[in-house]
């Protein structure tokens, strides 16, 4: 069923705060139909009848009661707020063990890199060391050494290969 | 109460609760624990309960007064906490009916004097008329759509406007009024006998 939308007068009759008055001037005769007079009257007995439902007296300390509630949650709001101000520190730990942990990380794989740099070079020391015609005492001279490349060059192959004949 | 009178002063008030001030609030409990209360009622009748959840309205007020803003209309914000807690309950009632707080009434016999305290006064047939009147009127609202009944419970408790109402609703003016116009339509319907009768008055 969908109802007609309601006229003016019942909006005011069933609205709310219905006013007095302008119940009293709706009532007067010749105001309305006969119709419209009966709606009247069955929109003010359902005013009547939902308002006779009114729920017994609050309790005298119902006031009272809502404060002592408001209190007790204010302090467990409180003593949550101390914990969390006791815990403010463990995020700075956090981060401060985070940065720690990428520290040692960055430092430990430039170790290894710089690890496995000597190694290489000791290895190639080794290497140079095979090559004939390069002795103990050239290998020492560092500048020497640091202008020998790291792998022969070709004409360098070629030259060893022919001494050796 | 005029709510226009009090406008300005329980919204000075709540920003004074917002501050922390426990005496504006217990002036702002003062003011508005019938409203609230009444209007709780109409949307789950039974007294005690309606007590506890409209002290529930109060608690989550005060906790939630550091989002009240001077352009909201105090009735408006707290009608808006009654509303969504009374929904909370009727659905936590619908999800856990063996839970609802109605099982744990007294026989409905033992319960009518209790909502309707007119000692030695009321025959024992007018006390039985009544009982079924109000019985037949809670089932009549209990059947209607959510939204019809919190706006019709919210239209009969007086204190707001259709405007307000509208505001609490989350709608418009002109939805507001269709949706307390239909429910009132369903009523006249399902209470016309008792309407007709004037039965609510005999037995007042």
């Amino acid at each position: 069923m969908t109802p007609e939308p309601p006229e003016d007068w019942i909006d005011d009759v069933s609205g709310p705060r219905p006013d007095p008055e302008a119940i009293r001037q709706l009532r007067r005769p010749g105001r309305l139909t006969d119709p419209e007079r009966r709606r009247l009257e069955t929109e003010l007995a359902l005013n009547e009848l939902l308002d006779s439902r009114r729920p017994p007296p609050l309790s005298s300390n119902f006031t009272a009661r809502v404060l002592a509630e408001v209190a007790r949650e204010s302090r467990t709001e409180g003593s949550a707020e101390q914990w969390w101000r006791r815990l403010r520190w463990v995020p700075r730990l956090v981060a401060f063990a985070a940065l720690a942990i990428v520290g040692i990380v960055v430092w430990n794989s430039g170790n290894a890199t710089h690890r496995a740099r000597l190694a290489q070079g000791a290895m190639e020391l080794g290497t140079a060391a095979t090559v004939p015609g390069i002795d103990a005492a050239t290998l020492a001279d560092f500048e020497v050494i640091r202008h020998i490349a790291a792998s022969p060059k070709p004409e360098d192959d070629a030259l060893i290969l022919a001494l050796a004949e | 109460m005029s709510t226009t009178a009090t406008t300005d002063d329980d919204a000075d008030l709540m920003l004074q609760v917002r501050e922390g001030d426990m005496d504006a609030f217990t002036r702002l409990v003062d003011r508005w624990k019938q409203p609230v209360a009444h209007f709780v009622y109409r949307l789950l009748p039974d007294a005690d309960e309606a007590e506890d959840i409209a002290q529930g309205v109060f608690v989550q007020l005060w906790k939630s007064a550091g989002r009240y803003e001077r352009q909201a209309r105090f009735s408006t914000f707290l009608f808006t906490i009654a509303r969504n807690l009374c929904l909370n309950e009727i659905r936590r009632r619908s999800r856990h009916p063996a839970e609802s707080l109605d099982a744990r009434l007294e026989p409905e016999g033992d319960h009518a004097p209790h909502q309707f305290p007119d000692p030695g006064q009321v025959s024992a047939d007018h006390a039985s008329e009544r009982a079924e009147l109000v019985s037949k009127v809670d089932e009549a609202i209990a059947d209607l759509p959510e939204k019809q009944r919190v706006a019709l419970a919210l239209c009969r408790e007086g204190e707001l406007s259709y405007e307000e109402i509208a505001v609490v609703l989350g709608t418009t003016v002109p939805a507001t009024k269709s949706l307390i116009h239909r429910a009132r339509e369903i009523l006249k319907l399902r209470l016309k006998a008792y309407l007709a009768s004037g039965a609510w008055e005999a037995s007042t």
